[in-house]
């Protein structure tokens, strides 16, 4: 038991660590503003974490989630502002442009046999010149205009004290947890990230459940979408999401999960999310130069795969 | 015999892997030019053993004199160096280099710096006649069959010119005709007073080649044979621990035809169609030479390879070939040759592998965590693999035991026709029986069983009837009567 949560239950000493330091050093951490804030960034960005998370243990990746959200974005704030198209249209329309697009990852995977680096890195260039010609390179967003205050709430407001992005988020993670922990689907991924060749000698359909994990991504990605492009309420075609594939990664890849797919749970995400975005919170409390931002992020993470290996070792 | 030195001393190895003792205070000694027969049943430390004198794994405690002097902790570079080579159970060649790169991997022949790849090639191909193995110096090692790896394998042992050579069930994916060179090569090799620690799950090998025998149960030493007890009774019971005379299954009654192969031509051999059915209630064995088409046909029957033409049927429904989820479907399934690639998912759980292709026959999108666990459980105990928990990971068996995993996996399912390639491969004497019967009481419920095996005695001894393959076509049918080794390997060559 101990042995099998090992990475999960080395991250949480980490977090719990990272948090006492904070809450001493600046007891600002702990208050409520402060908590609000910074689950809302957990819950918008784990989201967009989890999906990418699903296509890791296939043995994938996704490099397309950051331009997918300015993509979506932009084409949520045309059509509710601009169309006046209803949002019953709006928000199911755009889940269904990001289960689209990963299915068509998907396909590119599995059935085409391309890489998963290059089809979502082609996705990554290719999503963010859209979005930037569809709104002519000029930011969309929501301005004053009335009428979406409770859509605007999924990404701005609260519920029983914890912000709904959150609530939203633990929502996805029971979804995904179920799915990826007690499903046959779920260990029809696993077997594929391991070995995709004995798992098609053993009847799994590989090229479907491939293209399903995409699919997942895709959508998650359309929900995190939503949430951020009201939470900025502007959608800077050109800059927004930027480096937000990277954080999904970032998070997987601390949470335990190997690149080369087959290993990593739900737990473990969620605590590799956290972790990253209580460092934001950090670098902002502690009055770290905002710059190092991604320096901090980057040592930690390797910190974390050394601290991996040392165990590792020590385990065999 | 003349007075024998010393080679080799190990006494008290000990090695735990978690809970489980693979080996306790084990001891070995080996004298200058002998052969000697190592057995045991699967899991039995074998492996382990021979993994310690080769310095892939350090023992707990113990220690290994060796020509005399102690040796301090083993490398595999230090154990190359004192003279020790050995044959892994598990292959180990590296897929993009070639034959020859593969054989000098380390130490090749070298002008300056560079590469001197016309020596390195004369050199492999010396090896190579020595085996007769009949591939040039110059081929990928993914361009070869499992068994034509194995050769390799085995040419790269030899080029070391080793003072012990030591061979982890060598013949295991060898049919006959090869295994028998490798037979003839040891006893070469025991003439130039090498000495040579061979593992075999074949009796008939171990009483060929063999001066005596080492066994161990359970991770300890059981005793020894010398020469003159070295007899297959007490050989058998020397491995598990009671005697088993060969069963031969009972002669059992043939239905009507169920899997019906037509006129299959596959990529590697397009001009020889094959046919032939398998009837309810039928064991058909096909055997011939490693590299005859054998595998190639089972491939195509169970959808993973599209034939050139041909058709397949199963109860009269024509198979859509090259769609293995529509032959499953089907209830035809293929237990593959190469068990840790393809076989097995290494890392999974032996509870995962087991359940793997039925998780989804239980209708609902969420396993039963329950009935999951109790079809592992069953298959556990049929098969009497050995383990310390389900959970374990694949990897952590003994070769047999993986092989266990391979075939349980398919009987934990309803099947109309099993095809299985060389499905004792690296099984012991004891759980080959229980196999045996479990392949008996499946052709007894009506199921027709394809059994593709280059372990002659398994053939004669389990099969109906016998299709011997020669370059990719049938050569020739023996019916059970007419059954004989002789016959079989004119057929075969
Ligand atoms: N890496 C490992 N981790 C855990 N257990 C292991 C590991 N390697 C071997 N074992 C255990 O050690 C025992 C001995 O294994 P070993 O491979 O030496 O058996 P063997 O005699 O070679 O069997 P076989 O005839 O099936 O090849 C087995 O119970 C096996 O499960
Ligand atoms: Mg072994």
């Amino acid at each position: 038991m101990l042995n099998r949560y090992r990475k999960e239950l080395l991250l949480l000493a980490v977090l719990v660590v990272v948090c006492i330091f904070l809450t001493i050093r600046n007891p600002q951490f702990l208050s409520p503003t402060n908590l609000q804030n910074i689950t809302r960034q957990i819950g918008m960005y784990g989201i967009l974490s989890i999906g990418v998370a699903v296509v890791v243990v296939t043995g994938g990746i996704d490099l397309s989630v950051g331009s997918m959200c300015a993509l979506l974005g932009v084409l949520m704030a045309m059509g509710l502002v601009e169309k006046k198209m209803p949002p019953a249209v709006v928000i199911p329309g755009i889940l269904a442009i990001g289960g689209a697009l990963g299915w068509l990852h998907g396909i590119l995977v599995s059935r085409l046999k391309l890489q998963p680096f290059i089809v979502t890195l082609c996705g990554l260039l290719l999503y963010r010149g859209a979005a930037r010609f569809v709104a002519s390179d000029e930011s969309k967003g929501f301005g004053d205009s009335v009428g979406f205050e409770p859509l605007k709430q999924l990404a701005t407001g609260s519920v029983a004290g914890m912000s709904t992005a959150f609530v939203l988020f633990l929502i996805v993670t029971v979804l995904v947890g179920v799915l990826l922990h007690k499903s046959v689907l779920g260990r029809h991924l696993y077997a594929v990230g391991k070995n995709s060749e004995a798992a098609r000698y053993a009847g799994v359909n590989v090229l479907r459940v491939e293209t399903i994990a995409y699919v997942i991504a895709g959508v998650c990605t359309g929900v995190a979408a939503i949430l951020f492009a009201f939470y900025t309420n502007s959608i800077a075609p050109s800059s927004h999401g930027s480096y937000y594939e990277l954080y999904g990664v970032a998070a997987v890849v601390l949470g335990g999960f190997s690149l080369r797919g087959g290993e990593g749970t739900v737990i473990g995400v969620v605590l590799g999310v956290i972790l990253l975005q209580v460092l934001q919170n950090l670098v902002n409390l502690l009055g770290v130069p905002s710059s190092l931002n991604f320096a901090v992020m980057g040592f930690v993470i390797l910190i974390g795969a050394l601290l991996e290996k040392a165990f590792q070792k020590k385990a065999a | 015999m003349a007075e024998s030195k010393s080679l080799l001393s190990a006494s008290n190895l000990t090695k735990s892997y978690g809970g489980v003792r693979a080996l306790d205070t084990v001891s070995l000694e080996l004298s200058t030019g002998e052969t000697v027969g190592l057995l045991g049943a699967n899991g039995a430390g074998k492996s382990t053993l021979i993994k310690i004198l080769c310095g892939l794994v350090t023992p707990d405690s113990g220690s290994i004199i060796f020509e005399g002097r102690q040796v301090g902790p083993l490398s595999p570079k230090v154990s190359e160096q004192l003279g020790i080579s050995v044959i892994h159970q598990e292959r180990h060649a590296l897929e993009n280099l070639t034959v020859a790169e593969n054989i000098y991997l380390g130490r090749e022949p070298k002008i300056g710096p560079f590469l001197d790849n016309r020596s390195l090639n004369a050199d492999t191909q010396v090896v190579l006649d020595r085996l007769r193995l009949d591939v040039s110096p110059s081929t990928p090692v993914q361009d070869l069959s499992n068994a034509q790896r194995q050769m390799v394998e085995i040419a790269r042992a030899l080029s070391f010119n080793a003072k012990l050579v030591i061979m982890d069930e060598p013949t295991s994916s060898l049919s006959e005709t090869e295994a028998e060179r490798l037979l003839t090569i040891v006893d070469e090799l025991r003439s130039q007073g090498v000495t040579v620690l061979y593992v075999s799950h074949r009796i008939d090998e171990i009483l060929r080649i063999a001066t005596r025998t080492v066994s161990l149960t359970d991770g300890k030493n059981s005793g020894n044979l010398a020469g003159g007890e070295m007899t297959r009774e007490n050989i058998i019971q020397s491995i598990i621990g009671r005697t088993e005379a060969a069963r031969r299954s009972e002669s059992r009654v043939a239905g009507e035809a169920r899997l019906v192969v037509s006129n299959v031509r596959t990529t590697k051999y397009p001009d020889s169609p094959v046919s032939f059915e398998v009837r309810r209630g039928e064991v058909l064995g096909i055997t011939g030479l490693v590299g005859s088409g054998r595998s190639e046909v089972a491939r195509v029957i169970f959808g993973i390879d599209r034939p050139v033409g041909g058709e397949v049927t199963i109860d009269g429904e024509p198979l859509s070939l090259g769609d293995t989820l529509n032959t499953i479907k089907k209830g035809v399934f293929l237990v593959p040759e190469d068990r840790r690639n393809l076989g097995v998912i290494l890392d999974f759980s032996i509870e995962r592998n087991i359940t793997l292709p039925s998780v989804k026959d239980a209708g609902g999108p969420i396993v039963s965590e329950a009935g999951s666990r109790s079809m592992a459980a069953t298959q556990i105990k049929n098969l009497s693999i050995k383990c310390a928990t389900m959970d374990q990971p694949v990897s952590s068996l003994s070769g047999g035991n993986q092989q266990k995993v391979a075939l349980g996996k398919w009987l934990a399912k309803d099947a109309r026709c099993l095809v299985l390639d060389e499905p004792t491969c690296g099984v012991d004497i004891g759980a080959r029986g229980e196999i045996y019967d479990q392949i008996d009481a499946l052709a007894k419920q009506g199921l027709a069983v394809l059994m593709i095996s280059s372990d002659t005695d398994e053939v004669l001894t389990q099969c109906d009837r016998v299709l011997v393959f020669s370059r990719g076509g049938v050569a020739g049918e023996l019916s059970r009567d007419h059954l004989s080794k002789d016959a079989i390997m004119r057929l075969a060559i």
